[in-house]
């Protein structure tokens, strides 16, 4: 067992690595897929069907295709239109997408769960629709909407795990390498474990305060 | 249908012509005329579903009426003319509307809730509302609330409050949507005796209400609806006590009797 | 991109068997865990629900990986399909559990009291009474799941079942099509998991009738 804990050693600043890369790669996704999901909610909400539909589309597809084959796509696809991303750039580009996708739905489900009566009262006093949506709409409709894009924002930290295939050298292509290396294959994969552990259940706690406040 | 009112349209501060509106195969408002003059109070009363609210509604544009014409302190809006955004906005800053549900805004304090419309409306900065606000809120008795929540509030304080919001953009007409269907019986009279004042100070009030005793004593003239059409109208004392039609008469002994 | 797309599509039954199977682990293993997790009994009611927040805290790759590479290659001999099924049935079972949880609070607890006051066993009660009304609560959010899954089957590719995303890769890497392939095999999950979308909005508001609220 104290074998483990020396190899344990040696292994925890690789693994670290990884783990902040893993990191690095959510806080990136977050960033830009968070403010792309908002605009898209609002495009799914639009009168106009051009940009109805197209929101649409783009929802759909970030969606409905699997995490792993938009990450694939973005790095072995788009190569052959001659766009050329490293690992790291298509694991931003695919989670993002993947990640302005889901969140607009969160966004919207919130935006519209606002109830009908606040928009008539802002409506009534003859507040413009952008008014409206600014001043009341948005600041109810957003922080019902935090507790899900905060699960949310763990399983895309959860994701970044895919992009193993990418050949990202994030936190668990670093302990299947040293699998390969030592065929030691548990012992680093638990330890990587622990470490996805101690980020996901503090997390997830946090989560859990969120939404016991948000509902007092 | 009942006779109109005595002075000719044109003098009359809402005006309302030949009102149509359906939801699907559902005819709500099958052809409403209707004159409120300056400084009236009118109460509409009538079963559920007679299309009270609705009427209401389709005044300032909530919901928007399939035919029809609406005059309302001379912004003038032709329903069947697919109406801009604009014309729209000048007819809602003219009426003042108070909800069932009084719909405050939960996430603002009761300052923020009567100030925001005068500062993105009426462009006031924020220390002429916040000074307006206050005015309003003394008036209506609410003024120690001003730095509290809405949920801080009993349901009678926050339709007082909600009131004093709609008085803040100086509206020509107040529309009150069922202002205590939602409150208990005490709780009631509070938001009543207010707009009673209200109507003592010469405001015009067009009042959509099951409250009896409000419509015989404060308004002016009382509306009778029944399934979209107004089958009563006249001053409000004549009305409750001698409606002219069966129809209206089982209406008040209903409502009488309980 | 005919001969491409038929060989991609040899996957497709690979990940509907990998989907299905996971699916029926977690419905039928989720049951026992969220009745653990919802007992009496202090230390199954912590051990159940551990086993639930580890299994979910952890990405799924890993599991697979550690079924897989960690277990599989030392003392037993797994095949990727066995190691598949196994990881996405855990993970499964897992949120299953969840989700029965949320649909059991929100069944009217007055009909557990009224089967009772009838004078019905307890286990008569929850099989005549609560279980099929919680079956159709969560019918929903297991459909929801259901796609989910589908689409994390995709991760089986990682340890070579020869699924639809194994089969793209492949295809992309003889033909250096990626482009293609990969949206090719993009819009297959999106057309597969329709059916199921369908499916559950139809079926949810046939159940929701039945179901007292």
């Amino acid at each position: 067992m104290s074998v483990f804990f020396e190899q344990a050693g040696t292994w925890l600043p690789q693994l670290w690595g990884g783990l902040m890369l893993s990191l690095g790669v959510t806080a990136a996704s977050l960033l830009i897929g968070l403010p792309l999901g908002f605009f898209l909610s609002l495009g799914v909400m639009a009168r106009e069907r051009v940009l109805r539909y197209a929101a649409l589309a783009v929802v759909e597809i970030g969606r409905g295709a699997p995490s792993l084959v938009l990450l694939q796509f973005a790095y072995f696809g788009l190569p052959s239109t001659g766009l050329v991303l490293s690992s790291f750039g298509a694991s931003i580009v695919a989670l993002s997408l993947s990640t302005a996708a889901y969140t607009s739905e969160i966004i919207r489900a919130g935006l519209q769960s606002v109830p009908a009566g606040q928009r008539e009262a802002a409506l009534a006093t003859g507040m413009t629709r952008l008014d409206t949506m600014r001043f009341v709409i948005m600041p109810q409709g957003l922080r019902i909407a935090i507790p899900a894009l905060l699960g949310f924002a763990i399983l895309i930290f959860q994701t970044t795990s895919l992009c193993f295939a990418i050949a990202l050298p994030e936190l668990t292509s670093r302990a299947y390498e040293i699998g390969t290396n030592t065929f030691r294959y548990l012992p680093a994969l638990t330890l990587a474990g622990l470490l996805y552990l101690m980020v996901c259940i503090p997390a997830t706690m946090l989560v859990s305060w969120v939404e016991a406040r948000a509902t007092h | 249908m009942g006779t109109l009112n005595d002075s000719t349209p044109k003098s009359s501060l809402v005006h309302v012509e030949k009102l149509k509106k359906s939801f699907g195969t559902l005819t709500v408002l099958d052809g409403i005329d209707l004159d409120v003059a300056q400084g009236e109070v009118l109460a509409i009363i009538g079963p559920s579903g007679s299309g009270k609210s609705t009427l209401l509604r389709c005044i300032n544009f909530l919901e928007t009426p399939d035919e029809g014409r609406i005059r309302l302190a001379g912004v003038e809006i032709d329903a069947g003319r697919h109406p801009g955004q604009r014309q729209i906005l000048e007819l809602r800053r003219l009426a003042g509307m108070v909800f069932q549900s009084f719909n405050l805004f939960p996430h603002m304090t009761v300052l923020e809730n009567v100030s925001l419309a005068q500062k993105r409306v009426l462009t006031r900065s924020q220390s002429e509302a916040d000074g307006r606000s206050m005015e309003l809120l003394e008036r209506v008795g609410l003024a120690a609330k001003a730095k509290e929540y809405p949920h801080r509030c009993s349901g009678g304080q926050q339709q007082r409050i909600a009131i004093a919001r709609a008085l803040a953009l100086n509206p020509k007409v107040m529309l009150f949507d069922e202002p205590t269907s939602a409150l208990d019986p005490e709780l009631g009279l509070e938001v009543l005796s207010v707009m009673r004042e209200l109507a003592q100070d010469g405001m015009t009030m067009i009042v959509v209400t099951h409250e009896m005793h409000f419509a015989e004593s404060v308004s002016d003239h009382v509306m009778i609806m029944a399934d979209g059409r107004i089958i009563e109208y006249g001053p409000s004392a004549e009305i409750m006590r001698n409606p002219q039609s069966a129809r209206a008469q089982r209406f008040l002994n209903a409502v009488r009797d309980r | 991109m005919g001969e491409i797309a038929t060989q991609v599509l040899l996957g497709l039954p690979w990940t509907l068997a990998v989907t299905a199977l996971a699916l029926l682990i977690g419905v039928a293993l989720g049951m026992p865990l969220m009745l653990a997790r919802s007992s009496r009994w202090l230390w199954l009611k912590l051990l159940s629900g551990s086993i639930i927040t580890l299994v979910r805290s952890i990405p799924p790759i890993v599991w697979l990986f550690v079924i897989f590479f960690g277990i599989g290659s030392g003392y037993f001999r797994i095949s990727p399909f066995t190691a598949a099924v196994i990881g996405l049935g855990l993970i499964s079972s897992a949120y299953m559990a969840e989700i029965y949880r949320g649909a059991l609070l929100s069944i009217h607890s007055g009909q557990a009291e009224g089967a009772a006051a009838l004078g019905l066993h307890p286990v008569r009660v929850w099989i005549d009474v609560i279980m099929p009304q919680l079956f159709r609560v969560a019918l929903p959010a297991m459909a929801t799941f259901a796609i989910g899954l589908l689409k994390d089957s995709a991760i089986a590719s990682t340890i070579g079942v020869p699924e639809l995303t194994f089969q793209a890769n492949a295809q992309s890497m003889a033909t250096y099509r990626g482009m293609e392939v990969f949206s090719f095999v993009a819009a297959v999950y999106i057309v597969i998991s329709l059916p199921v979308a369908w499916l559950s909005r139809d079926l949810d508001s046939r159940m929701r009738a039945k179901v007292s609220r």
